[in-house]
């Protein structure tokens, strides 16, 4: 099984879709320093149970939802890094390249189709 | 209405003056110099999207707001502080001294005596001159000068993280002796040469400051990029709450504002009026500096954000800056070698100073070394016999290797250390009982070993257990086996948001 998330949405309010119902486990990678999920909201639930996670799972919903993220990052301000969909074999999408320490909050729309 | 159009203009003036953050302007650059048609849209589309610049936004429209609230900050837990008395105190769980101390104000209270003949109990204060800023920093009474925020935009006061870096490197700790209040004291001095002991009963003191002591790290080893940092960030992380907390209070403020930007027309329409603008504009800076002073109104209007909100989220992105920067500082910054003046008040001794040099070393993410080397001096003149006591009255020389067993269910993070210590006395102490003839001790050698654990349950506790073992101490020549114990709590707990 492959990657279910794909950025060439048809309705162009989301940043992602995949299949409503689909379990998807996202991934982060620093690319200067290290970088966490601090915390992570979806459909109002938090999908970070401990201090800190590097992957976070989900079943994705019908229709527009939006994964609010939490990023800490070990360069602080200067930390970046990338936001990835890891397959079940253990593969990485990219899905964002440009998660940033000065920016930490963000806000990934995530349609179920 | 004239109202709306008036604060609209106002908005709209305020705006102009303030300045995009770095990350919006390296994006604008970004679209400026793409040539790929597609990419350039989907830049273009990044810039006009809160959800991506989340921090950026509200920063500029706090700013149009015309808020001049404060931020605010706050410290972290370490496990390789020195917490209690050092190791020249008559109750003590420590026989080499630490470089770290407390970030904000630990509390100790320790039993036990290592080289001392008398066990003593004693309370230390332990804190950091960092402590007390970044504590009002965390209360919301300075702002924080946050790095992630343009200068123009930054209060006219505010705290600057270089400034905490230098504070933290001065700590003072302040030791009472609780047993010298609590009645008669005995002990067993030993007259010069002549082998035998004899009990003695003090007096008791009713003065119980016992010592103090002022710490500088002369030298921070920095280290932002090695593997090792990325182990201490992580495993530091995870030992500390304030960052989930505070990730957790940001996840649900900007859930529902995310929610309702994803709902709103109004919102939809101003990032294609927005992008239009900018495709057009010849300084697209400009052009995206003038639409984001009138989102501040859209947001007010589309009952997205109220003022206070926009405040809120303002205040509590402020603060998990400081957290990030306080843990990066945390992990990066080790101490390796500090300096130590100490005033010691023995119990029926004259008083002495000393000086410690405090060699720090992190050998590996488990294990660190720590070597000390100290004089201490004897203070006061004395006759006869007494006077022997002036002067340099020991010279020390102690090392300690530490391992971090890991973080044991319940017990929290555990550490194991063995010690080596030992003290050539180059003067003898000398006893002055009231009431009695002054008896002076035996110089020589002392050389003592000291096995400890230190356990970290939740909390903010720390509990050492110590055993150890001297060829003599420094009134009785025979071995001595003692125990050590203590409690300490440490007082950024208190500081937590």
């Amino acid at each position: 099984m492959g990657f279910l998330l794909r950025s060439d949405c048809a309705d162009a309010w989301c940043h992602f879709c995949a299949p409503a119902g689909a379990r998807v486990t996202l991934a982060v990678v620093g690319t200067a320093g290290s970088v966490r999920f601090a915390s992570a909201r979806y459909g109002e639930m938090e999908l970070v149970a401990g201090p800190e996670a590097e992957e976070v799972s989900f079943t994705v919903r019908p229709g527009r939802n939006v994964l609010t993220a939490v990023y800490v990052f070990s360069h602080g301000a200067e930390g970046r890094g990338r936001l990835c969909e890891r397959a079940p074999d253990g593969r990485l999408q990219v899905l964002e390249e440009d998660l940033r320490g000065d920016n930490e909050v963000r806000g990934h729309r995530i349609c179920g189709v | 209405m004239r109202r709306t159009v008036a604060t609209f203009l106002f908005v709209c003036a305020l705006g102009r003056g303030v300045e995009l953050c770095p990350a919006l302007k390296e994006a604008l650059a970004a679209y400026r110099l793409e040539t790929d048609a597609a990419r350039k849209e989907r830049l273009l589309r990044n810039v006009t999207e809160v959800e991506r610049y989340s921090r950026c936004y509200v920063e500029f429209v706090h700013a149009t707001l015309g808020y001049k609230d404060f931020l605010r900050r706050i410290e972290a837990l370490r496990t390789d502080r020195q917490w209690g008395a050092g190791p020249s105190g008559a109750g003590g769980t420590t026989l080499v001294a630490r470089g770290a101390a407390a970030r904000t104000l630990s509390l100790a209270a320790e039993y036990g005596a290592i080289t001392q003949s008398a066990s003593g109990q004693v309370i230390t204060f332990r804190g950091n001159l960092a402590g007390l800023p970044a504590a009002l920093v965390r209360r919301d009474v300075f702002p924080y000068c946050d790095p992630r925020t343009p200068k123009t935009e930054q209060p006219g006061f505010c705290v600057e993280s270089s400034w905490l870096g230098q504070l933290r490197k001065l700590s003072f700790g302040v030791s009472f002796d609780a047993a010298r209040s609590a009645g008669p004291l005995s002990a067993d001095p030993v007259p010069a040469g002549s082998g035998t002991a004899s009990v003695v009963r003090f007096a008791a003191d009713r003065t119980e400051l016992s010592s103090f002591d002022l710490r500088y790290e002369i030298w921070n080893r920095k280290d932002s990029s090695s593997r090792l940092f990325q182990q201490r960030w992580q495993a530091k992380l995870a030992e500390q709450s304030r960052i989930p907390e505070l990730a957790r209070g940001l996840s649900a403020a900007f859930e529902p504002v995310f929610e309702k930007l994803g709902a709103s027309q109004a919102y939809a329409g101003w990032q294609a009026e927005t992008r239009e603008r900018i495709r057009t504009a010849s300084d697209p800076e400009g052009a995206l500096r003038s639409q984001m002073s009138r989102l501040g109104m859209l947001l007010l209007e589309e009952n997205i954000l109220t003022a206070e909100e926009v405040g809120e989220l303002r205040r509590l992105l402020s603060r998990y800056g400081f957290e990030q920067d306080e843990l990066m500082e945390l992990a990066a910054s080790q101490p390796v070698i500090a300096v130590e003046y100490s005033y010691n008040r023995p119990l029926l001794q004259v008083p002495e100073s000393g000086v410690r040099f405090v060699f720090d070393l992190p050998m590996s993410k488990r294990w660190s070394l720590a070597v000390n080397t100290a004089w201490t001096f004897q203070h006061g003149a004395s006759a006869g016999a007494v006077s022997r006591g002036r002067g340099l009255k020991d010279l020390e020389l102690g090392a300690q290797a530490e391992r971090f067993l890991g973080t044991l269910p319940s017990l929290g993070p555990a550490t194991l250390g063995a010690a080596g210590y030992v003290q050539y006395r180059n003067s003898p102490p000398v006893l002055r009982a009231p009431g009695r003839d002054a008896v002076p001790g035996e110089t020589g050698t002392i050389a003592a070993a000291q096995l400890k654990l230190t356990l970290g349950p939740p909390g903010g506790v720390r509990i050492p257990l110590a055993v150890s073992y001297s060829n003599r101490t420094e009134w009785i020549a025979a071995p001595a086996w003692r125990v050590q114990l203590g409690l300490t709590y440490d007082f950024d707990f208190l500081f937590l948001p």
